[in-house]
């Protein structure tokens, strides 16, 4: 299922204000284009990854506890009609951490998957607004998970899709989304 | 918020083991750490490389902090600006110095309890003095000391978050949440008050109930008013700051300064109980995680202003006190670490030796070589080593077998099948040294007078005005006279600076043609081009020559001295704005018009000509036939050869001469006769 970029206006509002209601860290930023000045929503959250007892976890137990700053962007992509996720990894030191590495913290569950097919899962490009460096789950599968949990344009469903995909990949990207965010009272979208 | 409770309880059952309460009496602070972003060391380094240089300022910047849980101070590369962006975040602000040392033996030897006890009493002055008050953002003060190697992207620093070593703090009694304190429509309005303090006093700032029992939220400044002139011995109302803190029963570092900074400035309460608020949480959840602390000086450690003991530096990640330590090369990529270590050569020559130089003009200028031969390459190279982004190459020619050895662009491989352009191969090549040069390689042959074979190449007349036109500079590097004569003309008739450089078996000339003067009524004159002192027009020199005759036979050295010598003129040239007088000077000396060498006695001489009005390169009266009958110009001059004396009346100067006597001249009519050359 695609998304309108309205539609995705309104579903990373709903996001963001339950967000703000347990202090989760999402804010919707601003981006002005430089060719219009027109201007672009986006969620931002920023939070600093301190044990590692996240789903950022993996099989080995022997690393140490370095905290990890981890930035994660939720743009819309206009060419693929969906959520597009961004995500920076960085030490405290400033040090970004390298795709290998980041590979490498998936999820112990998806790791095996994303090992076989790592250049269609995660990679590293830049940032379509800041030109710097960032990781990005490529957004082509997006419309696909969609369907899968079930959405499509036609129906009208009680759920968050963005929130849905979001809980879907989240595991990939070291993201971890509180279970409130799934009992919360639902607004009816369309 | 049904889930807050929950969240509490759990944390108090996760952080026992971490909390020192159990002692019941000392207060404990959780001490802040630093989180860098990635950009943050960039900003450093344009700063050292651009703005510092080699000047060990304590520069201002502003690190940023959380009540969420995070016992981090956070800097970015807007650290470094002054003016707070970012309103609307609920993010804290402190305010602290960056020292970066210029070596790394001035990093490590400095004494480290020294530079501590100088970062305390700067703080401490700001809290005797009362500036900490009008300011708040100082309270949670830090500094860092650091060193950067520029060239090989690692980083060396080390955090310091002064406060004072005493007195000590104890706890009148068990910490609670500030829930079981206060009310619902309570916490509301310190939310509501909250908002409407300014950025920098949202830090830290007072509460006070008022007589029907709401709460007004007030400055750190009104607060401490407030405290001076109440004499009761109980506090009154609250003290309020933003805790970094994530242990449950200990607040974080910014407290241990406001303490101080209260008991400095009211004396009355240094025996009392002082309740203190931190703040925990965001303003969205009404800070629902906020704690209650009730804090008095530890009994037996009276508060002392003599001999006070700073504390702070920060642990690295073994938990030691030591500097930190990051490698940053490793994470960029490659060919953009190239540029920036060839622009870090450049921009270090501004340190010392050159300080005004300006690096962004010549990385800009746009350079055309013509004659990608031993000086065409030679010049490249120089034109590359000096940060110039943009160079085309024009050359007819292909690599052959003794050119490599020369000409250092070229290799063996070039040459095999003898299939490859000297054009193409230049370009490329340069692309392999540094991948971030834009360049160009135009296969063409430049038409020349006297050759015939070019009366119907006026596309490559056209072709070669438009290169001309499109670059800022013009190397003329051909091995013939009669091949410097259309990209002379073409370059005057678009103003652009040409510099030519023409070898001899030991010796060389280089020289920059005159631009045209903007001001006729200073009296200067235009500076004379290649052409400018000869009185004969170029024809085909190639009729009738030996081999030896024909190829440029050298000294090998030669081409690289001159080569290298064009391009040092040219970045000389270039410093300079406005039309550039013959030795002018600029911040890297003067300016010659010409530099002609003699390898046979090692020596040099630097002699500048005007203009000569009956040039049959650059005078008007060549530019404007050219622009009036271009096509009729043309023909004439690739066929007659003779055609261009007669136009600029060369024949009749000539056949003056033949009628005047010859007078024998001594060595002092030389020096009068309008060309001064100086020995160097």
């Amino acid at each position: 299922m695609s998304i309108t970029y309205q539609q995705f206006v309104e579903y990373a509002t709903d996001l963001k204000n339950h967000s703000d209601s347990i202090d989760d860290g999402w804010n919707i930023c601003q981006y002005q284009c430089p060719m219009n000045g027109s201007f672009v929503n986006y969620l931002v959250k920023k939070e600093i990854q301190k044990r590692n007892n996240s789903s950022l976890k993996s099989d080995d137990s022997n690393s140490p506890n370095i905290p990890i700053v981890c930035e994660y962007h939720i743009l819309y992509n206009l060419s693929y009609s969906c959520p597009d996720v961004f995500f920076n990894m960085w030490y405290t030191d400033g040090k970004l951490l390298s795709l290998e590495h980041v590979w490498s913290l998936v999820h112990s569950f998806l790791k095996q998957n994303v090992i076989n097919d790592k250049w269609n899962a995660i990679t590293q490009e830049m940032h379509p607004f800041f030109s710097t460096p960032f990781f990005r789950l490529h957004p082509c599968k997006n419309t696909h998970v969609l369907e899968m949990l079930g959405f499509s344009s036609k129906n009208n469903y009680e759920f968050n899709p963005l929130l849905s995909w979001l809980s879907t990949i989240s595991p990939l990207i070291g993201l971890e989304i509180d279970l409130s965010y799934g009992n919360k009272d639902s607004t009816k979208f369309s | 918020m049904a889930s807050s409770p929950e969240i509490a309880s759990t944390t108090i059952n996760n952080e026992c083991s971490k909390t020192s309460v159990k002692d019941e009496t000392l207060l404990r602070f959780e001490p802040l750490s630093s989180c860098l972003d990635p950009n943050f060391w960039f900003k450093v380094c344009q700063l050292k490389l651009e703005v510092d240089k080699l000047d060990e300022v304590h520069r201002p910047i502003i690190g940023y902090y959380t009540s969420n849980n995070n016992p981090y101070m956070s800097f970015d590369c807007s650290s470094f600006n002054q003016e707070i962006i970012d309103e609307t975040s609920f993010k804290y602000v402190a305010r602290g110095y960056c020292l970066n040392k210029n070596t790394i033996d001035s990093f490590k030897i400095c004494d480290k309890n020294e530079l501590l006890r100088e970062f305390g009493e700067r703080l401490l002055d700001d809290f005797r003095s009362g500036k900490a008050i009008e300011d708040p953002s100082i309270i949670p003060a830090f500094d860092v000391l650091m060193y950067t190697d520029l060239k090989r992207y690692i980083f060396y620093y080390w955090f310091a978050f002064p406060s004072f070593s005493g007195p000590k703090y104890c706890l009148n009694d068990v910490p609670t949440l500030l829930e079981n304190t206060l009310s619902s429509p309570q916490f509301d309005l310190l939310v509501f008050g909250f908002k409407n303090l300014k950025i920098d006093q949202r830090g830290f700032f007072g509460v006070i109930s008022t007589k029907e029992g709401n709460l007004k939220v007030m400055t750190l400044k009104e607060y401490i008013n407030i405290f001076k002139n109440n004499t009761e011995s109980d506090s009154v109302g609250y003290l309020v700051f933003a805790d970094p803190s994530d242990l449950l029963n200990n607040p974080g570092w910014p407290l241990r300064n406001l303490l101080y900074l209260i008991l400095l400035h009211c004396p009355s309460i240094r025996t009392s109980v002082l309740k203190v608020i931190a703040l925990r949480g965001s303003p969205s959840t009404k800070f629902s995680a906020s704690m209650l602390f009730n804090i008095k000086v530890s009994s037996g450690n009276i508060f002392k202003q003599d001999a006070i003991k700073f504390v702070g530096w920060e642990k690295n990640a073994k938990g030691v006190f030591c500097p930190k330590y990051v490698d940053l090369s490793k994470t960029m990529d490659s060919t953009k670490q190239a540029k920036e270590s060839v622009d870090l050569n450049l921009k270090l020559m501004k340190w010392r030796v050159a300080p005004d130089l300006n690096l962004d003009i010549v990385a800009k200028s746009k350079c055309l070589i013509i004659g990608a031969g031993t000086l065409g390459c030679c010049v490249a190279r120089n034109l590359m080593a000096w940060g110039v982004r943009n160079i085309t190459f024009i050359d007819n020619g292909k690599v052959s077998y003794s050119n490599p050895v020369r000409q250092s662009l070229y290799r063996h491989s070039h040459c095999i099948n003898s299939n490859t352009y000297k054009a193409t191969a230049a370009a490329d090549v340069l692309r392999e040294i540094h991948p971030e040069i834009n360049s160009t390689g135009v296969v063409m042959s430049i038409p020349m007078p006297g050759h015939t074979a070019n009366i119907d190449d006026h596309k490559n007349v056209d072709l070669l005005s438009k290169l001309i036109e499109d670059h800022d500079i013009i190397f003329l590097l051909t091995d013939s006279r009669e091949s410097r004569w259309l990209p002379t003309m073409l370059s005057t008739l678009h103003n652009k600076l040409a510099i030519t450089a023409a070898l001899g078996f030991e010796s060389y000339l280089i020289i920059r043609h005159g631009v045209k003067v903007p001001d006729v009524s200073t009296g200067e004159q235009k500076l004379g081009c290649y052409f400018c002192n000869d009185v004969t027009a170029p024809g085909n020199s190639l009729v009738d020559k030996t081999l030896d005759q024909q190829c440029t036979v050298t000294r090998p050295g030669v081409s690289n001295i001159a080569g290298a010598l064009a391009v040092e003129l040219f970045v000389s040239y270039i410093q300079l704005k406005y039309n550039v007088l013959a030795n002018a000077k600029c911040c890297l000396g003067i300016v010659p018009h010409s530099i002609r060498g003699f390898l046979s006695d090692f020596q040099q001489i630097i002699p500048f000509t005007s203009s000569f009005f009956q040039c049959i390169a650059c005078s008007t009266i060549v530019i404007d036939d050219f622009l009036n009958k271009k096509e009729e110009f043309l023909n004439n001059v690739f066929t007659n050869p003779n055609y261009l004396e007669d136009l600029t009346g060369l024949t009749s100067l000539k056949n003056e001469f033949e009628n005047i006597e010859i007078f024998e001249m001594n060595d002092s009519d030389v020096e009068d006769s309008g060309t001064y050359s100086e020995r160097v």
